[in-house]
């Protein structure tokens, strides 16, 4: 019984279709006079929660599927950052933290720390390919600032009813799948 | 804590391995596009502009009430403009009769005629990538509608980038924020004022901290001056002429002192926000021969 992972991927599905359709129209270009590019990572987010609080490997095969996914389709200089930042950032915050009960602030601040190391490894991978020259300083103040400050909004908006939902599954659907395992292992 | 086992440790040395490879052989243009990716490309363009296009007309709604207060000033302001309009209309009328008569009597081919002229194809955008370093953004015209790599795309004000990526019925447009000649695969624009046609210049990078594109390799003596309208100048044959690029905001001393770099302001806004239609720009040569 796996109906709750194809209910995950269907929702990181359209979060993802989101954040590049219907994101653009609500965030705003620039502040005051301050030229700002601020990326909606949802799928993303939705990815480091199930990493953290219900399946690693899970997570990382989704890491591993969207990112390759958003990388095809905006394919402008280089494929793979995407693919191998998010990767690597939900497989160290989903190891670190295993084994552990993860109270709020650990979880929230923990996806804090995963965003800007995921944005700072795709500016990085940039700049080691000479894709862009801008200063890590200048990069910090006009995108990876705003762009942790919507994700955040989003990752605390999500926080309660993804737990909730969550901790359902693990009561109910993971005990059952767990037999289903020992059943089919000899 | 052990975060790497010596299993694990191998396998993600394997993968960080391949994923590097992957970057250095697909960095810049790769060439043909595999049916795999036309085949993600397409679909996923199609289900984006479903959400795109309709979120267009609801934010569109709100903007026009917005609008609603300055449209007496603006009425009054085109009316002005169209006067002048139909004034310059005349005169250029004269002007391509006798163009034309010329080009005939100097035997032109006819493809030195249709190179001269441009078509211009609207293409709707379908989705927007916002990351400050790869500004990308999907269109809905692709290979069946006749794009290829490399064609400029214009906005209704000025250059606004250059298609790099085309699947069947959908392709994607490279922003002209992204041109860097610190990067090897970047393409520099050959340029030249609207003013002083003898002007030449390169189009070679954008800074983000001012948000104005630096032209450079223009001459000591060169005749450009502030406040000059720069415009393609067709002489790098990948972009055709007189397409408006933006205005001359400051010219000085490059950074060895031979020639002069000047600073241009962006006609269209690069800020890829609310974009809804883009032209791209083709030659009426390349049209007729597809």
């Amino acid at each position: 019984m796996i109906w709750y992972k194809h209910l995950l991927w269907l929702t990181l599905w359209v979060l993802f279709l989101l954040e590049s359709s219907l994101m653009p129209w609500l965030l705003p270009g620039s502040i005051g006079d301050m030229e700002m590019t601020i990326a909606a990572h949802f799928a993303f987010v939705l990815i480091l929660y199930i990493g953290i609080y219900l399946n690693r490997r899970l997570a990382i095969g989704m890491a591993l599927a969207f990112g390759l996914l958003h990388d095809v389709l905006f394919y402008g200089h280089v494929l793979g950052a995407y693919t191998f930042s998010m990767c690597l950032t939900t497989y160290v915050i989903s190891m670190l933290l295993r084994d552990t009960h993860v109270s709020w602030y650990t979880g929230l601040g923990s996806i804090t720390l995963s965003i800007v190391a995921f944005d700072y490894l795709v500016f990085g991978l940039y700049t080691l390919f000479q894709i862009t020259s801008v200063s890590p300083w200048w990069y910090l103040m006009h995108a990876a600032l705003p762009t942790l400050l919507l994700n955040m909004i989003f990752a605390s908006a999500i926080y309660y009813p993804v737990i909730q939902i969550f901790a359902r599954i693990e009561k109910f659907v993971a005990p059952q799948e767990a037999e289903d395992y020992k059943a089919e292992s000899p | 804590m052990k975060l790497f086992s010596n299993k694990r440790l191998i396998l993600s040395l394997i993968s960080l391995i391949i994923m590097i490879a992957l970057m250095g052989v697909t960095l810049g243009n790769r060439g043909t596009v595999t049916w795999p990716e036309k085949m993600i490309q397409d679909t996923v363009a199609w289900v984006q502009g479903l959400i795109y296009k309709p979120a267009g007309y609801i934010a569109g709604f709100f903007e026009d009430i917005g609008n609603l207060g300055r449209l007496y000033e603006e009425n009054k302001t085109l009316k002005r403009t169209l006067s002048h309009y139909a004034r310059d209309t005349a005169r250029l009328n004269v002007l391509i009769a006798e163009n034309e008569r010329l080009k005939e009597a100097l035997r032109f081919t006819e493809r030195q005629k249709l190179s001269d002229q441009l078509v211009y194809q609207i293409a709707r955008v379908v989705a927007v990538n916002q990351d400050s370093s790869n500004n990308v953004f999907k269109i809905d015209l692709g290979e069946r509608d006749g794009i290829r790599p490399d064609l400029p795309v214009i906005t209704t004000d000025g250059l606004i980038g250059r298609v790099i990526r085309v699947s069947e019925f959908s392709s994607n447009v490279l922003m002209l924020t992204d041109i860097n000649d610190q990067s090897l695969k970047s393409r520099g624009i050959s340029v030249t004022s609207l003013q002083h046609p003898d002007s030449f210049g390169v189009i070679e990078s954008y800074d983000h901290e001012t948000g104005y594109l630096i032209m450079s390799k223009i001459k000591q003596e060169d005749p450009l001056q502030i406040g000059d309208t720069i415009v393609t100048s067709g002489l790098g044959e990948a972009y055709p002429a007189g397409l408006i690029v933006g205005t001359v905001v400051s010219r000085q001393e490059g950074s060895f002192g031979i020639t002069h770099v000047a600073e241009i302001k962006p006609a269209a806004d690069l800020s890829m926000n609310g974009l809804r239609e883009v032209f791209v720009v083709q030659n009426a040569w390349d049209v007729a021969n597809r």
